[in-house]
């Protein structure tokens, strides 16, 4: 049986994020904190029901949710991930954190990667959001906060 | 057929103060290449298609200018002076916007809710038949417009 776990990744995605805070490493900050949030959020908001042609589908991980969507549309992974976020009915407070953690991951690169800690510390501030509603989420529907 | 939409959208059509800033000798993946590649192949029966291909890709290319300036607007009644915007047609459909604006107003926390404001007008303007995701990136000295470019955001626009 397979060790990985959404919530574990999640947490392991932000334990090497802080980490490399330490390590004053800020262009990895920001892209960990978004690998960190990713996996928050498919723990979080699946399963996930979507109506369909007027019936309920229900997703139970986001690896179907994106099966399905790749064949029925052409958005990718991440649009497909963004659709999902907007369709689970999360916080816009979290959802805004989540989209721009996803820009400032994406647009790094066009500032050469010289990412200043000012940039690092918001993006870590959008996972804070993000992970406490998460958290939320999971207590409210009874998950352990170890699994 | 090269810079098909730089002529019929950006001159004298709605894009005028958009710029096609695509460089003939790169290779770019976008919507002239699809229209290109698509023409070299085509055949007298096919010409009917490519011309109703042509005006779909026109067609959204204006919308998706379009809706960056509705973008632009709302940014600006929101105190938020962008500096410019840059436009890539990703995929069939699909559209990237780049919003550079201010580091200061980037890392406001009071830029959240023109953030909220923004996505929501996206929700709007999103359809199954058409996708625009955009971004926000804080300018600073390391700005790299070539990397821009090379990454296929090719129309820009600045209000100019």
């Amino acid at each position: 049986m397979s060790g990985y776990s959404c919530y574990g990744h999640a947490n392991h995605n932000r334990e090497v994020c802080l980490l490399l805070k330490r390590e004053k490493k800020y262009d990895w900050v920001v892209t960990t904190a978004f690998y960190s949030c990713i996996h928050r959020l498919y723990d979080a908001i699946f399963p996930l029901s979507v109506i369909i042609g007027g019936k309920v589908v229900i997703f139970n991980n986001f690896t179907d949710y994106s099966k399905h969507f790749r064949e029925h549309s052409n958005m990718g992974k991440h649009e497909i991930l963004g659709k999902a976020v907007k369709d689970s009915g999360i916080s816009i407070k979290a959802r805004t954190a989540y989209e721009s953690l996803k820009g400032a991951s994406f647009t790094a690169r066009y500032n050469n990667y010289l990412v200043p800690e000012a940039h690092a510390m918001h993006a870590i501030s959008k996972l804070d959001i993000i992970d406490q509603e998460c958290e939320s989420i999971r207590t409210s529907r009874g998950t352990s906060s170890t699994s | 057929m090269k810079g098909i939409l730089k002529s019929e959208v950006g001159a004298g059509g709605y894009g005028e103060k958009w710029k096609n800033e695509s460089d003939s000798s790169v290779q770019y993946y976008t919507a002239n290449d699809i229209i290109d590649a698509y023409e070299s192949g085509a055949k007298d029966g096919e010409k009917r298609i490519l011309a109703q291909l042509t005006k779909i890709v026109r067609d959204q290319t204006i919308l998706a200018m379009h809706s960056c300036e509705e973008i632009w607007t709302e940014l600006i009644g929101r105190g938020i002076e962008p500096i410019s915007v840059h436009l890539k047609k990703e995929a069939v459909s699909a559209y990237v916007a780049l919003f550079v604006i201010g580091e200061a107003q980037y890392l406001d926390e009071k830029f959240d809710d023109t953030y909220a404001s923004v996505l929501a007008m996206v929700d709007k303007i999103n359809s199954k038949d058409f996708h625009l995701g955009i971004h926000f990136l804080p300018i600073s000295e390391e700005f790299n417009k070539e990397l821009i470019l090379a990454d296929g955001f090719v129309y820009s626009y600045n209000n100019k």
